[in-house]
């Protein structure tokens, strides 16, 4: 015999009860006046699953709910045949125990390989409108913001662009996918980079910077090529949102504070993403410096020129940059092959 | 306890517009425990990230209502009533929605301006859904909490008057925020019957005010830090000026933690003193500015130091904290006054709330 307490419907009236179950059914008796109350089968009433240390709380099919506190005949005669259940798990210390390594295991496993994984199916699948609009307005806003029209004369610019189309056919790449334009940067200073659409910008102060040097600007924008070949914005914006809300379904009850922590995590993780691009895309320039004949020391040497720039980075100033530190590109570009 | 409260007990009875005489409060009881919460949380954290977040729901469901089902008042436990297909069709909802602002935002810096208006206008809706879900799926007694707040209403709490508030160069916005709170708390039921209460605005001054006072010396102290570190930093001294950017970072979030928390304490301990349940109940709450802040600062201390393996045991303390600062006195004839009320009980008015009742949170 168990004892529980009942909640009449309708009413917040409590009364306590006494409980026997007989071939299946529940009786219900009043506790006091031990007066016979209702009767019920298991297929009448519903119940939420079992969990630790918390009264069971069944509806009756006339609205009233009974809860109650002891463990025993009624979690058996509510949950039936043993059956494998979340309540099991949790009860069990080597399940807890294996889940807390698996725990990190898993997690890794999911922010290194799957998320990028169908970033890749996502980036693949993103129409080339929204690619272009995208590009133009990015390129627009900056335009209006902090770049401007390049001091460069018009015939060199018309000849190094020229140059890197050749360049680009002898790659196989269909030309007309890559827009090169100059832009003066005050702000910004020595930088490349490309739009999804595969509009690309290089900077007077980068031209500068290397001294005109044809061989180590096409090294530089080969990297920019690379960027553009993987599809790597669209497969980043792809990782920030699929890894934001993994974040927030696993930690999201947790309080405001950690969530000020959940955002340096998550910017640790997104800047794990953008570097691993990086390296793709300057594996890429390396190769295909080769493979139109060229030195991959014209990389080595383009990023050496940019070293200067930057100066030494500390380990911690590392895990909270998006690229990887120029030694280890300038080292990579050096050794690979 | 029952000594040490009788004076805030007169001080309560005699604050009320109806003659309310010796209020006999009792403080809610939490009979959950870290260790048990542990488990339940490292099931549902693994099987969270096995399931890509689907069960997400189901650890939402099963966390909430250990803490519901924990929590007793005079002898009678609360009950969470959420199903977890619920929760998880609200929350394929809400992470479509954030998908899509994320990407018309990364698509278009434009459509980020447009789409930045269109949360503004929806956050009043997300605010009663929210809020409506909530309570709907809050039970005592096998009587159901609810929110009867309009979206109109909200509208104007949660987008018109924080936008309004911008052109008195914020001065108005502790009175926005009391607005807030008073539709919040003004509009729940408890059965059929609804809270009420006058809640003071020169209160939201005093508290953000308090918030302000407990956070400036230490905004000046982190100023003084900020300059000297931005002359280490124009030097070859690299990492030291990281390990001052790591410590003027957790400075930041303390500052901000304890300054949230003067403002919390002060409004909390005000709301529960003037929202009542007419007839039914009457609130009090007794945290300390000293108590709260201890308990925030060990348990973030000790979220960092565990590598968030403390989350659970920290969650367990919070939720003990609160309940036993909460004290409810129930009325002498509240079970014939509820009864009354039930009898109004509109099965279809029920019904079509229930189209509505998904919690579009994340969380």
């Amino acid at each position: 015999m168990s004892k529980g307490q009942l909640y009449l419907a309708g009413k917040s009236t409590c009364i306590p009860v006494s409980l026997v179950i007989e071939d299946g059914t529940l009786f219900i008796y009043q506790q006091d006046t031990q007066a016979f109350m209702s009767a019920v089968k298991i297929n009448e009433v519903e119940s939420p699953s079992r969990l630790a240390g918390v009264p069971r709380e069944i509806k009756l099919p006339d609205g009233a709910l009974l809860s109650v506190l002891e463990q025993g005949e009624v979690d058996d005669w509510l949950d039936g045949e043993p059956r494998h259940s979340v309540f099991k798990l949790e009860k069990s210390n080597i399940v807890v125990v294996l889940s807390l390594l698996a725990i990190p295991l898993t997690l890794i496993a999911t922010f290194k390989y799957l998320i990028p994984a169908l970033a890749i199916t996502f980036a693949n699948w993103v129409p080339d409108s929204a690619v272009k609009i995208a590009s133009q307005h990015t390129l627009y806003l900056l335009d209006k913001s902090t770049l401007e029209p390049s001091e460069l004369k018009p015939e060199t610019q018309e000849t190094y662009i020229a140059q890197w189309q050749t360049l680009i056919e002898k790659l196989n790449l269909d030309s007309t996918r890559f827009n090169i334009q100059f832009r003066h940067a005050q702000e910004m200073g020595p930088n490349a980079f490309a739009l999804p659409d595969g509009t690309m910008i290089i900077t007077d102060e980068l031209v500068t910077l290397v001294n005109h040097d044809m061989n180590l600007l096409t090294a530089i924008l080969l990297h920019e090529i690379g960027h553009v070949e993987h599809k790597h914005s669209m497969r980043l914006i792809a990782k920030t949102l699929g890894s934001s809300l993994i974040i927030n379904f696993i930690f999201g009850d947790v309080s405001a504070l950690i969530e000020a922590f959940g955002g340096f995590s998550s910017t640790v993780i997104q800047n794990q993403f953008s570097r691993e691009l990086e390296w793709e895309a300057d594996n890429y320039a390396i190769t295909n410096l080769e493979q139109l004949g060229m030195d991959k020391e014209n990389f080595a040497l383009a990023m050496e020129s940019l070293a200067d720039l930057i100066g030494e980075q500390s380990g911690f100033e590392q895990l909270l940059s998006s690229h990887p530190a120029i030694q280890e590109r300038i080292e990579n570009a050096r050794t690979s092959k | 306890m029952e000594n040490t409260h009788s004076d805030d007990q007169s001080k309560i009875a005699t604050e009320h517009s109806t003659p309310v005489d010796n209020l006999d409060f009792n403080k809610l009881n939490f009979h959950g425990n870290a260790k048990a919460f542990f488990n339940i949380w490292v099931v549902n954290t693994l099987l969270t990230i096995l399931t890509l977040g689907v069960y997400s729901a189901w650890a939402k469901v099963r966390t909430n209502r250990y803490i519901y089902s924990n929590t007793e008042l005079d002898g009678h436990r609360f009950s969470y009533l959420a199903q977890p297909i619920q929760i998880l069709k609200g929350r394929i909802v809400a992470a479509l929605l954030i998908g899509l602002y994320f990407l018309l935002s990364s698509i278009s810096p434009f459509g980020a301006i447009f789409l930045g208006l269109v949360v503004l206008s929806l956050t009043p809706i997300l605010v009663v859904l929210g809020m409506r879900f909530n309570m709907r799926m809050t039970a005592y007694r096998n009587v159901r909490f609810g929110f009867k707040g309009r979206f109109a209403r909200a509208f104007k709490v949660y987008a018109l008057f924080p936008l309004l508030s911008i052109f008195t160069l914020n001065l108005a916005f502790p009175w926005v925020l009391k607005k807030m709170d008073e539709f919040k708390f003004t509009h729940i039921t408890f059965g059929q019957k609804q809270f009420e209460g006058e809640i003071e605005t020169s209160i939201y001054y005093l508290a953000t005010f308090m918030g302000a006072f407990v956070a400036l010396p230490v905004l000046v102290l982190l100023g003084l830090l900020s300059a000297i570190s931005g002359n280490a930093g124009t030097s070859v001294l690299g990492e030291s000026f990281t390990l001052i950017s790591v410590f003027l970072f957790l400075l930041y979030i303390v500052v901000i933690l304890v300054s949230n928390t003067a403002f919390q304490v002060v409004v909390r301990n005000h709301v529960f003193s003037r929202v009542t349940l007419p007839e039914v109940a009457h609130m009090h709450s007794d945290i300390s500015f000293s108590g709260l802040v201890t308990l925030k600062l060990t348990n973030f201390l000790a979220i960092i130091c565990s590598l968030g393996l403390a989350i659970p045991w920290a969650k367990i303390r919070s939720v003990k904290y609160f309940a036993e600062h909460t004290l409810v006195a129930t009325l002498p004839n509240a079970d014939e006054v509820l009864e009354q009320f039930q009898d109004d009980t509109n099965a279809i008015a029920e019904e079509a709330a229930d189209l509505l009742d998904i919690d579009l949170s994340l969380g």
